[in-house]
């Protein structure tokens, strides 16, 4: 049977419900900049109405629950779409850095304008063999393009360097988000189970799902009782179950020089997410800094030995005191043939040697014979019986002397012995790295040949400029890509190779943020607050406590008029 | 569809930023002058203009090759054509010594010809700035040197011991290479020796052997032919490098061309683009400001 008492109930209700309500509405207005925050609905349902004789009349609101709106399915879309980007966006930023140490196109400074110099500088020096400062700047520019490389190589290893630095701190940032998130899901877990829903925390779940995601690219699922499990895209495994959180790490496998992330200590590939990027520019062989490393190697080994071969067994306009080798050999009782040197032998062959007295007269003269048995200590033996000359095999190197006075002089080497011990050469090292001018010859620029000597006389002319105009060749000649490419053709070609990467990762990287964006707004428009919204709400709510309020004052006048009207 | 406070606000900092980096893009390229800036700007024009720059200075270092390989062949044009007229000139007195009505003047004829055959020797090791010309590849030493008699007469001269017929040459285009000197022995002594001919005719000139001397001329004759044979094919060479020197001239200006049509940015292009860009951020500042400012909360009282 109705009441006033029953009115004045129902009236409380809406004040309840609708005061509720506006404190959602102002938590959500407060939480508009809030990052990861879902906008908050009050679900309000009608009470139970009371059966009267003459029908049922309503009893007030109820507040059914304080719901989060958020849609599941576009988080997922999102967390694949931004995984994905995060990758592209960690190889671009790899290629780029590649791209700036480069410097290219530059008509001044660069390995290409080195290089240009020193064959230039060659040009002149076939000109004018026998002018000393033409001579001095052709070592000046092989010293400064030596220097270039070095550069390049040390920059592209601090590279490698700082991948590895990156790759561990964001593998550290997981492994924090993947704890926090195994306690958030023990949290979760405890007030889901009563039957509310935990809207700060799964807001905050979320949130770190996006970072993690974001890191190393995961999927996830939910369980009945809210948990979540997190497993890695492309199968590597689950990072995440329920309040069980997976160790990530790192370790380096020296045997394929790779830097790989591993999952509770065996190692895992990611397929998406930054690490997976960062991964690939550190560990790819066919691909940014290892590819670029490899083709300045090749570039730098094949001048050394090209340019060496010719110095080797050229004359310059005095003759050489003492050389030793710059390549160590490990055995030097073992055949050179299989001793793994820069430069492969071509045996049987061999070369000629000449020694000079003071006036540059021939005093000795033979021929060293270089077959698939020869040993470095065969080689030294050979020479020694030459009479004029003394070998000695020391560390693994061997080291030419004549008598005071007396200079020495290869001749037409064919079996690529000298270059590949790295005899009276112009440069030392092998690659990119190691790549120096011969001390010998920036003290000495005299030594550096620009003739041949004569292969039976071993006369020597000053102004002989075939072996410079040889080396000048070497610059021109199509050595690598199988015979397609010169030096400078490998080297724009590998700066072509890096700019379209570059390129190409940015097109990617712009194409995947538009997908990603579009996504994060499809979020923005279910999950955001929207001002006006919570405005109008507000005023709707309002309005509806002020009426309700306005109830309880009738009832409490209806209440006095039967309270006091009734007793007089 | 619901349009958040923040929806807006991400929208106008996206729309500025594009606007920004469009516009430092155009900046860059206005300040440096240059469209390719970085190779992934364009990566096969980046390719092509390394390419390009690399040939043009090839091209330069080519140049500079023709210039100092011209210059020799100049210095040594010159000496062997004062030889051809020794040689001529000795001819002509050999003529004169041969004929019968010469009997009694046989001795001054010998006086001349002897001081054509000094003229000769120093003729032989002429010099261009420290390098001597007809040395071959030893440059730095005389190449021939002459035996005297107690009378100060030359005897015989000899060629330097190490060789001087040694050639130099230069590379002056790609894969060319042409020689730019003349070995001595090529000059002095390829199918007769020059002074020993001279020597020779003086000799059977002051000794009157008439038939000597006819002997002699056929010599004499020889070594005409060979001086021109000599100079002709320094002649030639010059005519050469210049023939390359000017194509190689073309090549430049094709290369530098190309360059620049690659590389260089197209400024008049780049003014407009810049202004239009300039509106473009412009009118994404004057929008963002009225987007973001207005809320439900300015009208209600």
């Amino acid at each position: 049977m109705s009441s006033l008492f029953g009115t004045l109930w129902t009236a409380k209700s809406s004040l309840f419900a609708n005061q509720l309500a506006l404190q959602t509405s102002s938590n959500n207005v407060a939480n508009a900049g809030t990052k990861g925050y879902s906008r908050q609905r009050v679900d309000m349902v009608e009470s139970p109405p009371e059966t009267l004789p003459y029908g049922q009349v309503g009893t007030g609101v109820t507040v059914d629950s304080i719901r989060r709106i958020r849609d599941q399915f576009l988080d997922q879309q999102f967390l694949r779409a931004q995984q994905s980007l995060t990758k592209t966006q960690a190889e671009h930023d790899t290629w780029s850095q590649i791209e700036a140490i480069l410097g290219e196109p530059s008509t001044d400074t660069g390995l290409q304008a080195d290089m240009d110099r020193f064959f230039t500088s060659l040009q002149d020096l076939a000109s004018y063999p026998t002018d000393l400062t033409t001579r001095r700047t052709v070592l000046e520019q092989a010293q400064t393009m030596a220097m270039t490389f070095n550069r390049l190589d040390t920059d592209l290893d601090s590279l490698t360097r700082n991948l590895e630095t990156e790759i561990s701190g964001r593998v550290a940032e997981a492994n924090d988000i993947l704890k926090e998130l195994a306690s958030l899901n023990s949290q979760i877990q405890a007030v889901t189970i009563t039957g509310n829903s935990p809207n700060a925390l799964l807001d905050r779940r979320d949130l770190l799902l996006d970072n993690l995601s974001g890191l190393i690219g995961v999927s996830r699922f939910f369980r009945d009782d809210g948990t979540a499990v997190v497993t890695m895209s492309g199968g590597g495994g689950v990072v995440l179950d329920g309040v069980t959180a997976a160790t990530l790490g790192t370790q380096i496998t020296p045997a394929t020089d790779s830097y790989d992330l591993t999952l509770n200590g065996n190692v895992v590939t990611p397929t998406e997410g930054k690490v997976a990027g960062l991964l690939a520019s550190r560990n790819d062989p066919t691909g940014y800094v290892k590819y670029t490393r490899a083709q300045l190697d090749t570039l730098a080994g094949t001048l050394i030995a090209q340019i060496n071969r010719i110095q080797a067994a050229g004359a310059g306009t005095a003759g050489v005191q003492s050389s030793t080798s710059q390549t160590v050999v490990a055995d030097p009782t073992a055949p050179l043939a299989g001793a793994g040197l820069p430069v492969p032998l071509t045996v049987p062959g061999s070369f000629g040697v000449f020694v000079y007295d003071a006036t540059g007269a021939v005093t000795a003269s033979g021929t060293v014979n270089v077959t698939a048995a020869t040993s470095l200590n065969d080689l030294a033996t050979q020479l020694n019986g030459l009479g004029g000359l003394t070998a000695t095999v020391s560390a693994g190197r061997l080291t030419l002397s004549a008598p005071a006075g007396s200079t020495f002089r290869f001749a037409n080497d064919t079996s690529q012995a000298l270059t590949a011990l790295g005899l009276n050469g112009v440069f030392t090292g092998t690659d990119a790295g190691t790549i120096g001018v011969n001390a010998e010859l920036m003290s000495r620029p005299e030594l550096l040949a620009t003739g041949y000597p004569d292969p039976v006389t071993g006369a020597v002319g000053g102004a002989d400029n075939r072996a410079a105009l040889d080396m000048v060749a070497v610059g021109q000649a199509k050595l690598l890509s199988g015979g397609t490419a010169t030096l400078a053709d490998f080297y724009g070609a590998t700066v072509g190779v890096v700019g379209a990467r570059t390129a190409a990762t940015a097109n990617l990287a712009e194409s995947q943020d538009l997908v990603v964006k579009s996504i994060d707004t499809q979020r923005q428009q279910v999950s955001d607050v929207s001002i006006d919204e919570e405005m109008t709400d507000m005023i709707r709510f309002q309005r509806a406590f002020e009426a309700s309020s306005k109830i309880i004052q009738v009832v409490d006048e209806l209440l006095n008029t039967v309270v006091n009207g009734l007793i007089r | 569809m619901r349009i958040t406070n923040n929806m807006i606000a991400d929208q106008v900092l996206s729309a500025i930023t594009d606007s920004r980096k469009r516009l430092g893009t155009i900046q860059e390229q206005l300040a440096t002058s240059k469209r390719i800036n970085r190779p992934s700007d364009d990566p096969l024009g980046t390719t092509l203009t390394l390419q390009f720059t690399t040939a043009t200075k090839t091209l330069n270092a080519f140049q500079r090759a023709i210039d100092a390989g011209q210059a020799f062949l100049r210095a040594t044009a010159d000496p062997l054509d004062h030889i051809a007229e020794i040689m001529v000139q000795a001819k002509e007195i050999g003529v004169q010594g041969s004929s019968d009505t010469a009997q009694g003047t046989r001795g001054a004829m010998a006086a001349q010809v002897n001081q054509l055959l000094e003229d000769l020797l120093s003729q032989s090791n002429g010099r261009f700035a420290d390098r001597y010309l007809f040395g071959g590849t030893q440059t730095a030493a005389p190449p021939f040197s002459a035996t005297r008699d107690a009378a100060g007469q030359i005897t015989a001269v000899t060629a330097n011991p190490l060789g001087t017929d040694g050639t130099v040459q230069a590379a002056v285009a790609d894969g060319v290479r042409v020689q730019t000197n003349i070995p001595g022995s090529t000059v002095f002594s390829k199918t007769v020796d020059l002074f020993a001919s001279l020597v020779n005719l003086r000799d059977s000139l002051a000794a009157e052997d008439t038939a000597a001397v006819v002997t002699d001329m056929t010599t004499v004759d020889q070594a005409v032919t060979q001086v021109t044979d000599a100079s002709g094919t320094i002649g030639a060479a010059i005519q050469r490098l210049d023939a390359i020197q000017s194509l190689n001239q073309k090549d430049l200006t094709r290369f530098e061309l190309l360059r620049s049509g690659v590389q260089d940015a197209d400024i008049a292009e780049l003014y407009v683009e810049l202004q239009t860009r300039e509106q473009a951020l412009q009118a994404s500042l004057a929008a963002g400001a009225r987007a973001m400012q207005p809320t439900l909360l300015d009208f209600l009282s």
